[in-house]
């Protein structure tokens, strides 16, 4: 066989919301073999085995161990990203890490320069790329189908979160709330559609205040762009949903999830049916496993996967701006993205490790 | 009741006249100095100032905003009570001249959206309690440019956020009992360059308990849009979310003699009609404006600080006043 065919090894770290997606995900994967599961909490860990019919590996450590792994997916709350990363790139893993990469800035800088120096893959769930419908306005919006964009308002909104046993979402050191976690996603699809922002105003509650709920509104300058307006509420009874309204000077685009799934399932439990997760397309199509594929392309021919740290890092810069923003009530002005990472790797070569 | 115009160059004005007498009154005529705008006006007999001060009751000023300081403190000062159209100047110099000499139990400000149903009611929800304390919301008054001398800046004072801000900050404040502190805002002239004023105004405005909003008052619909724009807003509270969609009352019509579909409203709620019946018995029974000078002017100072942030690129104060 084609070695660049052999599927690639993978164990999923992290039974949870994410964790859950990526290993179905990754079951119906072509591109993966999926090896195993793990989780903190041993029941959940054992319980996602037992419905994919993997393996429950049993601990991170043994994970690594597991010479058929050749790459992990991160699915654990946003602050042990870090360490668990950095554990596997050191035991020669490729990882991949869902979004946001860390919870700071410099965290995800010295996983940067880890996965350097091991020269491994490092990806990041940055994945509203392969959503069908923001692909269809990115090449709506590149057609010239609405004219010069004028203004921009993208969000995003699901319940309060209630999904993770232990409520980390509710410690902003934790999650960064809905900026940091939710909003992340619409930052990806400004810098996607119009380029790098350069300035940055933001008002958030905080997911720390009220039991997790949160609710966020950024305005994201960008030159020669239309006025980028983000919001993201964990404040919604009602669950998932997200839109997208682009106005130009010669139409507009009007995308909103809520009321257009192709197929709605409802049980007649209330709010039991709010989920925190967009409901997607099964299949090829299923964009999890279409990131899963780019990110095993990527392993096995080097080619470019699009939510490369890199990218991840220019997010993350954004929405840590925002909530900036926020505790400071002032603007917040961003560096060119090249500039920035020109000067972190300045620093490594004289200083040997991350200012 | 006999009600005059005075300035009829407002888009609103011929809504006003005929809620005028929806209300059960009489618009008895209009006063206008423009010798273009006086040929357009058909819905009552045209008089001079004096004649229709003789002739009415009270008076509604709709003419362009630069009009407005001027023609309100002239019905003050024959001591007449108007209703006059937002927002209640067009800039600072004439902001300070209203402060100085208005009499403020004569004047009522037209914020009609107050006026509609759904809003009575969001307000008494929340101040019932039903969505605890209130945090933050989102509110969208996009448009279309209005043409005439909406884009004019010496007419208007400015453009979308001039003509778009002070209806939901003003609600929001009205809903809150609360008062906005500071404003960001970010302008752009992309629907129509050649203006000279902005066509596109998105504020985010912080309130003095800590809640905070942003507004998208740009004149961003596009032609083929089902309708002029519209008046949403969310608020987020502890115990719940509040959705408010005032025009949400419609069929979708689609309608190829236009080209396009249409929004068919069905309701017989009509904010602009109470809100004159408001007037009208504030102008009959005195008492507290309905809107009042007061919070026209915290709109208006809005607006200036919006201006002033658009300019700076930074958020501003609002005038505490």
């Amino acid at each position: 066989m084609d070695s660049s065919k052999q599927p690639v090894g993978i164990a999923v770290i992290g039974a949870g919301l994410m964790g859950r997606q990526h290993t179905s995900s990754a079951m119906a994967c072509p591109d993966v073999e999926l090896i195993g599961v793990t989780a903190v909490d041993a029941r959940q860990a054992h319980e996602l085995a037992a419905k994919h019919g993997t393996t429950d590996l049993g601990s991170v450590e043994a994970a690594l161990a597991d010479d058929r792994v050749e790459a992990v997916i991160i699915a654990t709350p946003t602050n042990t990203h870090d360490e668990l990363a950095a554990a596997a790139l050191s035991a020669g893993k490729h990882a991949f890490v869902e979004k946001p990469v860390t919870r700071t800035l410099e965290a995800a800088l010295e996983l940067r320069a880890l996965a350097r120096s091991h020269d491994r893959m490092l990806g990041v769930g940055h994945v509203i790329r392969y959503f069908a419908e923001y692909r269809k306005i990115a090449a709506t919006l590149e057609a010239g189908g609405i004219g010069t964009p004028a203004v921009a308002t993208l969000g995003r909104r699901c319940q309060q979160p209630d999904w993770a046993p232990d409520k980390w979402h509710t410690d902003m050191a934790r999650s960064g709330g809905v900026a940091i976690d939710m909003m992340i996603h619409d930052v990806d699809l400004v810098r996607w559609y119009f380029g790098e922002p350069t300035q940055v105003y933001a008002r958030v509650i905080g997911s720390d205040k009220h039991d997790g709920l949160d609710y966020a509104l950024a305005t994201l300058t960008v030159p020669g762009g239309p006025i980028c307006h983000l919001h993201g509420s964990w404040a919604e009874p009602e669950g998932f949903s997200q839109s997208a309204e682009i106005a130009g000077s010669m139409g507009m685009i009007d995308y909103d999830s809520r009321g257009r799934g192709e197929l709605q399932l409802m049980a007649h439990a209330g709010t039991e049916n709010a989920t925190a997760l967009p409901p997607p397309p099964t299949g090829p199509q299923d964009p999890f496993q279409r990131q899963l594929s780019d990110f095993a392309a990527a392993i096995r021919t080097g080619s470019t996967f699009p939510g490369d740290i890199d990218w991840a890092i220019g997010s993350l810069r954004i929405a840590l701006a925002m909530v900036e923003s926020s505790d400071t009530r002032d603007v917040v002005n961003i560096s060119s993205l090249e500039h920035f990472f020109a000067s972190q790797d300045a620093n490594l070569t004289t200083a040997g490790g991350v200012a | 009741m006999k009600l005059g115009i005075l300035g009829t160059r407002h888009v609103h004005a011929e809504g006003l006249a005929a809620c005028v007498e929806l209300c059960g009154s009489t618009v008895v005529g209009a006063t206008e100095r423009d010798a273009e705008a006086a040929k357009e006006w058909t819905h009552s007999p045209l008089m001079s100032f004096d004649e229709l001060l003789e002739a009415s009751d009270a008076i509604i000023v709709a003419g362009t905003n630069r009009e407005r300081v001027e023609d309100t403190l002239s019905v003050c000062r024959a001591g007449m009570s108007v209703l006059s159209e937002k927002p209640v100047s067009a800039g600072a110099e004439d902001l300070a001249r209203l402060v100085a000499e208005a009499d403020a139990s004569l004047i009522m400000v037209a914020l009609p959206v107050r006026f509609a149903a759904s809003l009575q009611q969001a307000r008494a929800a929340i101040q019932a309690g039903s969505i605890g304390t209130p945090l933050a919301a989102r509110g969208t008054n996009q448009g279309q440019y209005p043409g005439t001398w909406f884009g004019d800046m010496a007419e208007a004072g400015g453009g979308a956020m001039q003509d778009h801000i002070v209806h939901l900050s003003d609600v929001l404040c009205w809903m809150l009992d609360d008062k906005i502190t500071r404003s960001y805002a970010r302008t752009s002239a992309v629907m129509h360059p050649d203006l000279g004023v902005e066509t596109e105004g998105l504020v985010t405005l912080d309130f003095d308990s800590g809640f905070f909003a942003s507004i998208d008052s740009s004149w961003s619909r596009p032609q083929t849009y089902p309708t002029w724009g519209n008046v949403w807003l969310e608020i987020v509270g502890t115990e719940g979310r509040l959705r408010i969609n005032p025009m949400a009352t419609h069929l979708d019509v689609f309608d190829d003699t236009v080209g396009k579909q249409r929004d068919m409203g069905y309701s017989d709620d009509n904010m602009t009609r109470e809100m004159v019946r408001a007037f009208i018995e504030f102008a009959t029974d005195g008492g507290t404006a309905p809107v009042t000078l007061a919070e026209g002017i915290h709109a208006s100072d809005t607006v200036l600080a919006s201006y002033a942030s658009a300019a700076s690129g930074r958020p501003e104060p609002v005038l505490a006043r």
